[in-house]
């Protein structure tokens, strides 16, 4: 077995011929244009396999004899060939291809097309340098600030975890608005958190419907399509990386450093809040159950700070890629280890691809095939929000006066020998000691993925094709949770949970091209294909219910064990056609059809047909333009892409309770349901001036999600508490702009700027008949709501009670009047604009660039600010607290405020009181904790230095890299304090809303990269 | 070219197999791990389950949903129990939205459907049994949600026809139960059983049914005593010619199991509420024997130095004093309704038992009804039997607590206590009847919804007012009369609630109009 496979490796990797007789012949290849060294160009000894590639310098060597012909070639740039000659240097320049100028982009389908061919927007991101900053928890973080229109939240799981990803504004009302994620053709069931950086070649993001209507449904938010590194023909080159990044949390919620446990301004040491006595450091009880020592109450200002730790990820990656004319292979493997801000928050990940294109028959036949495992162990992934397990929640809310020291001795022995929690409130409903939770309420997930496909192609004649294709995404993961006794309220008497999830998406499919220069001006290409696509996931989880023997985690050890489970399956099936008809090489018009048959829509609308058409012209090639204008495209698309729904929504069932019941399911379904519909109108421009220094690409877009599928409130006392229907339509247009400029561009010295910004105006037009809103729930702090006429995602909560004037109301006792409900809209997360700077300077080897994003407008609700307030731990709650606060003057001067009889308020209150009033975790008043989501920040800073051929001379290494990349390295801007971007969890609902967050994240770190 | 033809069939072929295949998405797009409703249909058995999940959350047995419907509204205003956690407001009079409206969604989204279904095939499949069952059932259900609101929806309940399901009065849906529970008690005159073990409060058995529907019929007669006298005398004398609860053996109650839990042994983990200092006065000054059943002593004991360590807690703490936790000072609740993991029995959750009937005979033969036996009489029967079900007292400890002159005492010093009567039957007819609701309300204990309404229909047993109300409507020393309505019966259309309101019932929707019933 083992000789097998070493001798298959040789195959592989070592299928080129040895060379007798050869030298080492070394050099640089350079853009003909301006000088400036051009690394990746395939550098191949003709009629051989033997190749290699330039590096970041521009500069190879690679064995050859004298009198051979070296070909260099590199997409944009003529080809050129160059003999061997008796000196040991051999440098060229390329110059541009004309007719290769535009770029060739992975579009639908993995059709790769010229870009000046598209009728829609696009944007390629350059993956060059996004294993250098690799981001900290997910690849798809590297493109924040880079993509217009594109918006990425993260959600607060530490280490792990996953993005919310949407393009050109939230549209879908119940399910959702995220982007899909395209692998090499493949689909992904989730996201692209598993996908090792490493391997990723080339990323380019499809905006709206337009461009995606042929990957169906799911298409309709637009796709992010990832082309993975190949193998590549001629010679072998090995690629060893290594990335040490840490990290650094960065709390900002404004604590006060002057009050201490209490309440009243009295000590208690059993207290949450920090309503006590002043820091004076005198000698008071220590709040140990366990005969507790006095001690200082003093300020303890870094005791939320010193329960971060810094934070390390470590990144080890070896590629491998090589190939002949006939078998091209990649392998690559990437071994992560993360250690989150937070102690035992660790990820280990093994990523290992292989990849092969063979063919099979010259010319004829191609077999592809490509396997990507992940194997994923994450350990104690941090809970969000309110959960009472989530560790910052307890962190954030130390009393003043905690010192670290005493927090830290988490747990103590009672006299039954049983381990008990430290913490100063014993037994509490909502709190604990954070370092309990982190120490005592254990997770372990352990995930194995595969990603891979097989494929087919077969070239009839040289205009007609076939490719056939099956891929999967399959998934299965294991999670224990393991909480130990005294974990108050959530396992008081410990508990072991477990969950298993088994899942795939599986893709099979065929594409039948064909293409047909008809004459010198008019071209054609004719597509026809077909997918069966099967989606299947399935878990079990286990709850003990308690643990009989301390601390046993086993489901044995169960106290009432009980367990659920659940079962999804969904088919669909599509074909669809698509063409495109060239006119002078400069007018090119589109058009696709798709049908897709759904299993989850009733049988009479099982099918839905859906289409797209679009146009483009090079106007620059058809007409003499200004010298100035090197390059001038328009386009326009208009698509329209249908959406079937979940499984099992049209029939009403009846659920199985264990212990012997039947419940009937709430929801009423709907038997006639119709496949939602987004459309989708854009038109751009693409212009560069000044010999291509200089470039604007505008879009203008406005898409409608009609007949949407939602869950609409009824009248629970019509015997159904919601029934799903069929209506709305949420619309969102705006613009993209992107400037690409290269102020110096000398052979030495470059300087390129690039600007994206973006600007989205989303209003719900219609719910459905008679429904102006829509709420999906909440929970004490806010409702999320859309409404008939109102930009999506409104966040309602309670608000300061007003009278016809306007003017806030104070109540008898000082503290404000109040609204009873959640009926004041007091916050939308939706930015204004969104936009980022790119720099990037290249001096000689040394490269450095900074990326800038911005985001204006949108607020934030704050239940940690709400709780935190009630707690007297904030800045804010310093005031009055002798009972001398004014609501309106010393305390949200801003106001107006007024007592019942309308003359100004001067009643006094005490802070405690008033704060008790307005903040806390049951009846916020949510009005007073909205912060603004504006900030600029500085996402990304990189520093590389390539080492010169000088220095590596004919050492081991043909190229060697050392950068230096910072992350989200600081706000040059932060109204709000915490990081507005970090969400409880990636839900629609979750816009708008702060809870407990995890601190805003800087990272710095050094990646070294060799090739061989 | 003809290859290349042959070669293209091939491949349209190859996708027509592909996309051609949908006959089987139909059981593609069946759930395996549910029910198809028409199963239910055919199956008694399954009725049956559907029953028993209609009685639990009847009940409001999630824990959850019985902490937001019953224990932070019905439980603290009957003074049973007193909020410790600072975040609750309803213990100062608020009636918070969000909770309350899950009072009115699990009943009428969660319970009624079920029940309905169940009465629907009853009916439709001649169970006549089963569909007595399912009618006292409803009955039950609905007068709690009427006494929650006043008028509710209930005779057109479920009808998808309707665009805006009416709202009942209170005074037809009572008028209606009588009618109601004819039909029931005819239905079940031959005897015979129906959905066996399913069946969690008899296990099928009709004739237990019949006795439940007669006592029900008696509670609420004497419900509607002061707004209908007439017609409280008749129903209450025809319940108790028919025969209702004479011994604990009686009792109704849906039994609990690992899964579906009586929800205080959950909620009391979280440690949110303790004793009432109401409780404290009347358990304490009455040396009552069920004291140490329906309390621990404080883990912190004797603190304000009454000789006693069980400790009851004012209602109405402000939210700042609050934040002083006051669990370790005041009584738990007792150690049978705790987690199973510190000794409790998950015990199942009471319904009706035969004290309450002996009580509610007790009442009317005070106005001078047929009862079977004397005020006195019913009144000593009703302690008797509420002393051996719910303590381990013998026979002479319970003659002796009968007889006891012990009146409430003050549950703090300086505190007076929170009334004046004696265990002792006697005095005026006013005070006999405060004798009579306070022992019942000790009876029926932790049942707070049944506990309110009988407490706002007579004004006993008598309370400390509370330390502060936020609420404007309701003073601090005044009881709240009814629940406001909830954001979702005004969702998606408020025509139903509004009309409602503006009846002559309520006329306006706050928490201090008094319902039909109450009338006193």
């Amino acid at each position: 077995m083992i000789k097998k496979l070493l001798l298959f490796l040789v195959l592989v990797f070592g299928s080129y011929p040895l060379l007798a007789q050869t030298k080492t012949v070394s050099g640089t290849v350079t853009d003909a244009a301006d000088g400036s060294p051009l690394p990746g160009v395939n550098v191949l000894v003709q009629g051989t396999t033997n190749g290699t590639q330039t590096d970041f310098d521009g500069n190879y060597s690679i064995d050859a004899e004298e009198g051979n012909v070296l070909i260099f070639s590199y997409l944009g740039m003529s080809t050129k060939n160059a003999t061997v000659g008796s000196s040991d240097e051999l440098s060229i320049a390329l110059d541009e291809d004309a007719s290769q100028l535009d770029e060739v982009v992975v579009t639908a389908l993995g059709v790769e097309r010229q870009k000046k061919s598209l009728t829609y927007a696009t944007q390629g991101i350059d993956a060059e340098g996004i294993d250098e900053a690799r981001p900290q928890q997910n690849l798809v973080n590297s493109l924040q600030g880079k993509v217009a229109g594109l918006s990425i939240q993260t959600s607060g799981n530490g280490v792990s975890g996953s993005s919310k990803v949407v393009l050109r504004g939230n549209r879908s009302i119940a399910g959702s608005s995220q982007v899909l994620y395209i692998v090499d053709g493949v689909p992904l069931g989730g996201d692209i958190s598993d996908i090792s950086p490493d391997d990723v070649a080339s990323i380019n993001v499809l905006k709206g419907a337009n461009a995606a209507a042929l990957y169906g449904a799911r298409a309709n938010n637009g796709a992010i399509i990832i082309t993975t590194k190949s193998g590549t023909e001629g010679g072998m080159s090995i690629i060893v990386s290594s990335t040490l990044t840490a990290q650094k949390g960065n709390i900002q919620y404004d604590y006060q450093n002057e009050y201490g446990q209490g309440s009243a301004g009295i000590y208690n040491p059993n207290s949450t809040g920090s309503w006590g006595p002043a820091l004076d450091g005198s000698t008071v009880a220590g709040w140990q159950p366990t005969g507790a020592t006095s001690y200082s109450f003093s300020p303890q200002p870094d005791n939320v700070d010193d329960f971060m730790q810094t934070g390390f990820n470590l990144a080890n990656n070896l590629s491998i890629r090589s190939g002949t004319e006939k078998i091209r292979t990649f392998f690559g493997y990437t071994h992560e280890l993360r250690n989150g801000i937070v102690a035992d928050n660790d990820l280990k990940r093994h990523n290992v691809t292989f990849k092969i294109d063979n063919n099979l028959i010259e010319d004829k036949l191609v077999l592809s095939a490509k396997a990507n495992y992940i194997r994923t162990d994450l350990f104690n992934s941090l809970s969000t929000g309110e959960s009472f397990s989530n560790p910052w929640r307890h962190a954030y809310r130390l009393p003043r006066n905690i010192r670290t020291e005493d927090a830290e001795v988490y747990s103590y022995i009672d006299i039954e020998g049983n381990v008990r929690q430290n913490y100063w409130k014993p037994g509490d409903n909502g709190g604990a000691n954070p370092y309990w939770t982190i120490n005592e309420n254990l997770s372990e997930t352990m995930t194995n993925k595969i990603i891979g496909y097989a494929s087919l192609k077969y070239n009839f004649t040289d205009n007609l094709d076939l490719m056939i294709r099956t891929s999967l995404d399959t998934s299965s993961t294991t999670t224990e949770n393991k909480l130990s006794n005294d974990s108050y309220i959530i396992a008081d008497n410990g508990n072991y949970n477990t969950y298993n999830y088994t899942g795939y998406e599986w893709n099979s499919d065929f594409l039948l091209g064909y293409n047909k220069e008809i004459n010198e001006d008019f071209g054609i290409s004719l597509n026809l294909g077909g997918n069966n696509r099967q989606t299947r996931s399935q878990w079990v989880r286990t709850d003990n219910g308690g643990l009989n023997a301390a601390n046993i985690f086993a489901v044995s050890n169960a106290l009432n064990l009980t367990s659920t489970q659940d079962f999804s399956t969904k088919q669909v099936n599509s074909l669809y056609a698509f063409g495109q008809a060239s006119l002078k090489d400069a007018v090119f018009v589109d058009l696709t059809y798709r049908s897709d048959w759904s299993s989850t829509l009733p049988a009479e609308n099982r099918r839905f047909d859906y289409y797209s058409a679009g146009i483009s012209g090079v106007i620059s090639d058809l007409v003499t333009l200004p010298e100035a204008i090197s390059y001038l495209k328009l386009r326009t698309s208009y698509a329209e892409v249908g959406n079937d729904t979940d499984p099992y929504a049209i029939s009403r069932n009846a659920n199985l309770v264990a212990g012997g019941f039947v419940q009937l399911q709430t929801t009423q379904p709907n038997e006639s349901l119709k496949p939602e519909r987004t459309k989708s109108f854009e038109i751009g421009a693409d212009a560069r001036f000044l010999d291509n220094r200089l470039g604007i690409d505008f879009t203008y877009y406005k898409t409608n999600t009609i007949d949407q599928l939602f869950a609409q409130t009824a009248l629970v006392e019509s015997g159904i508490s919601t029934k799903f229907i069929n209506g709305g339509d949420v619309q969102n247009n705006g613009i993209e702009l992107i400037f690409t400029g290269t102020p110096v561009r000398t052979s030495d010295f470059n300087w390129d700027v690039t600007v994206n910004y973006s600007k989205n105006t989303s209003e719900v037009l219609s719910l459905s008949d008679g429904l102006d809103e829509l709420s999906y729930g909440g929970d004490f702090f806010r409702q999320f709501r859309l409404e008939v006429g109102q930009p999506w995602g409104n966040v309602y909560s309670r608000g300061f009670a007003r009278n016809d004037a306007g003017q806030v109301l104070v109540a008898a006792d000082g503290t404000p009047e109040v609204t009873s409900g959640q009926d004041v809209l007091v916050a939308n997360y939706n930015p204004d604009w969104l936009g980022g700077i790119t720099n990037s300077f290249r001096y000689k080897n040394l490269s450095f660039s900074f990326l800038i994003d911005m985001r204006q407008g949108g607020q934030v609700g704050s239940l940690t600010n709400a709780i935190l307030a009630s707690d007297g731990a904030l800045e804010s709650t310093l005031a009055g607290r002798d009972g001398s606060l004014v609501f309106g003057t010393n305390i949200f001067p801003e106001l107006d405020v007024v007592q019942a009889d309308g003359s100004p308020n001067n009643i006094n209150v005490n802070a405690e009181q008033f704060w008790a009033k307005i903040g806390g975790r049951n009846s916020p008043v949510g009005e007073a904790f909205v912060e603004d989501a504006s900030n600029i920040r500085m996402r990304e800073m990189s520093l590389g230095y390539s080492l010169p051929q000088s220095i590596l001379g004919n050492g081991p290494f043909k190229s060697a890299k050392i950068s230096l990349v910072g992350r989200n390295l600081f706000f040059i801007k932060n109204n709000a304090s915490f990081d507005p971007e970090v969400l409880i969890n990636t839900n629609t609902n979750a816009d708008g809303f702060e809870s407990f967050s995890p601190p805003s994240t800087s990272s710095l770190g050094v990646n070294v990269k060799f090739a061989f | 070219m003809k290859n290349i033809i042959t070669k293209f069939s091939l491949g349209v072929a190859l996708a027509a197999l592909s996309v051609g295949c949908t006959e089987d998405f139909e059981e593609i797009n069946t759930d395996p791990l549910v029910l198809d409703i028409g199963k239910i249909s055919d199956s008694p058995v399954l009725q049956g389950q559907a029953f028993a999940q209609a009685q639990y959350t009847g009940v409001n047995g999630l824990h959850w949903r019985f902490q937001i419907s019953q224990n932070l509204f019905a439980d603290i205003w009957a003074q049973y129990f007193a909020t410790t956690a600072s975040g609750f407001d309803s213990d100062r009079y608020v009636q918070v939205g969000r909770w309350a409206d899950l009072a009115w969604t699990s009943f009428y989204g969660q319970s009624a459907p079920q029940l309905k279904l169940v009465e629907d095939l009853s009916a439709e499949n001649g169970n006549a049994v089963g569909n007595a069952m399912a009618k006292i059932w409803r009955v039950h259900s609905y007068h709690r949600i009427t006494d929650y609101w006043g008028p509710v929806p209930y005779s057109e309940f479920g009808n998808t026809e309707l665009d805006v399901i009416p709202y009942d009065s209170q005074e037809s849906i009572y008028r209606s139960f009588f009618v109601t529970l004819d039909e029931a008690v005819a239905q079940l005159a031959g005897g015979g059983s129906s959905y066996g073990g399913s069946d969690r409060v008899y296990s099928g058995d009709g004739a237990k049914w019949l006795k439940f529907a007669n006592s029900l019929r008696l509670r609420l007669a004497l419900r509607v005593k002061y707004a209908d006298p007439a017609l409280a005398k008749a129903e209450a004398e025809k319940a108790v010619a028919a025969g209702v609860f004479t011994d604990n053996g009686d009792n109704a109650y849906v039994s609990v199991d690992d899964t579906n839990r009586n929800p205080i042994e959950t909620i009391t983990d979280w440690g949110e509420y303790r004793m009432s200092a109401t409780m404290e006065s009347i358990l304490e000054g009455y040396e009552d024997p069920r004291l140490p059943e329906y309390f621990q002593p404080a883990a912190d004991g004797d603190s304000d130095g009454d000789g006693s360590p069980y400790e009851g807690l004012l209602n109405g703490q402000t939210k700042v004093s609050l934040e002083t936790s006051k669990n370790a000072g005041h009584s738990d609740v007792g150690v049978k309704f705790v987690d199973v993991a510190k000794g409790g029995i998950n015990p199942p959750i009471e319904v009706m038992n035969a004290a309450e009937v002996y009580f509610l005979r007790a009442e009317g033969a005070l106005a001078g009804w047929a009862m079977g036996g004397s005020a006195q009489e019913l009144y000593e029967m009703g302690i008797r039997t509420s002393l051996m079900d719910e303590s381990g007292a013998d026979a002479a400890t319970i003659d002796a607590y009968i007889a006891s002159t012990n009146t409430p005492i003050a549950f703090e010093a300086g505190a007076a206590p929170v009334a004046t009567i004696p265990v002792a039957f006697g005095g005026t007819d006013e005070e006999k009847l405060e004798q009579i609701i306070t022992q019942k309300w000790l009876a029926i204990y932790p049942n707070g919804w049944e506990a309110w309404a009988e407490l706002r229909r007579t004004g006993y047993p008598k309370q400390y007012a509370r330390i502060q109300s936020e609420n404007p409507d309701v003073a601090a020393d005044e009881i709240v009369r009814r629940m406001v309505y909830v954001t979702s019966s005004f969702e998606p259309s408020s025509e139903g609630v509004d009309a409602a309101i503006s009846s002559a019932e309520l006329g306006s929707d706050k928490n201090n109009i008094k319902l039909w019933w109450d009338k006193k």
